[in-house]
């Protein structure tokens, strides 16, 4: 197992918020093997006890937030079932849905902080060389990827002493859950996803996690 | 500690009798009518606070659940109270309502000054209670 650092040039501002490289790696195994069990087994990262050797994102260089707004507009003839709409006494929609009343379904705003860096990095330990196969072929990572976020013009392997869990500090460089914390003891506690995927309220523990990070 | 477990045992279940599937049990409870005190009407959970700690809960809507304490303080004063007697160690769930419930996996537990969640039906937002809150262009001093 190499101790390592990945690094992402970046091309475009990207939406992220709490993006570990074992998530990362998850999701795009995921993608060729439509099973999250066998995509979750196949991260070629160090595990120890369910937890990934493996970092949080962390922006490089220059720095700058900002935010976007997405609207997300219904097609109401292209988009929507009538079956999935409850069903009035006469067993018709309770609205009709058309293109000239499709507003009454309402657009939904969502706002996004996008994160303008230079690069974004990880710290893992693992299989270095079969991490970097993986990532070559990603192009975008984060939210909104369709929409032009977070283009990647690409990935360094970098070597590292640090293996993914805490820095040289003693800070924990992703969520850890207390009891296999090792690090500082005073490092910031919070009810955070410990292990992929990150998404399930069902992985979340109390933990130790790295200052900024919105869990 | 499950942070579904927590809500259950100090909040959810004098709401609602616990199926075992915490989580589940969780959205159940912040989607529920439950009848006011003194009047025969059910109110969801749509407006104003709760916070819940080990053993106790005190919620501002005034629902006819006794265990529950009951408070008219705003959800600033409310929340400003607590924070201030607040050890930062043992667990606290802020929550805030509004027309729309609070999605079960938006219930987070507080358990450091720094890193408080306030739970609201948009998310968590998080705050750190330790730092002076940024100066409003326009405030008056």
């Amino acid at each position: 197992m190499d101790r390592f650092t990945i690094r992402a040039d970046m091309l475009t501002p990207a939406i992220i918020s709490t993006l570990t490289l074992d998530g990362l790696l998850g999701a795009i195994l995921f993608d060729g093997l439509q099973d999250v069990d066998k995509a979750h087994a196949a991260i070629p990262l160090r595990c120890s006890g369910g937890l990934y050797h493996a970092s949080v994102a962390k922006p490089v260089g220059f720095l700058e937030f900002g935010k976007h707004g997405l609207i997300a507009g219904l097609r109401a003839t292209h988009d929507l079932d009538l079956g999935l709409i409850k069903q009035g006494k006469d067993g018709q929609p309770h609205r009709h849905i058309g293109l000239t009343r499709r507003s009454d379904f309402g657009n939904v705003m969502n706002g996004y902080q996008t994160m303008v860096a230079e690069a974004i990095q990880w710290h893992a330990e693992g299989d270095a060389e079969q991490v970097l196969e993986l990532l070559q072929e990603v192009e975008f990572i984060g939210k909104k990827r369709t929409a032009g976020f977070g283009q990647v013009r690409g990935w360094q392997l970098i070597e590292s002493d640090l293996d993914g869990i805490s820095d040289a500090t003693g800070q924990p460089l992703r969520p850890v859950p207390l009891d296999m914390w090792q690090g500082d003891q005073n490092a910031i506690r919070a009810d955070a996803a410990w292990r992929p995927a990150y998404w399930l309220p069902q992985h979340r523990a109390i933990c130790a996690v790295p200052k900024g990070m919105l869990p | 500690m499950s942070t579904a477990a927590f809500f259950m045992e100090n909040f959810g279940r004098h709401f609602i009798t616990p199926t075992g599937d915490n989580w589940a049990d969780v959205g159940q409870v912040l989607r529920g009518s439950y009848p006011m005190t003194g009047k025969a009407s059910l109110s969801r959970m749509q407006s104003g606070w709760a916070i819940v700690r080990p053993g106790s809960a005190t919620l501002q809507l005034d629902l006819a659940v006794p265990v529950i304490q009951k408070s008219r303080m705003t959800r600033f004063e409310a929340f400003a109270a607590e924070l201030a007697t607040w050890d930062g160690k043992a667990p606290r769930i802020f929550m805030l309502f509004d027309k729309a419930p609070i999605p079960a996996q938006a219930i987070f537990v507080s358990v450091d000054k720094r890193r408080v969640r306030v739970c609201t039906n948009a998310g968590a937002k998080t705050e750190d209670w330790t730092i002076r809150p940024p100066i409003v262009k326009g405030a008056q001093k």
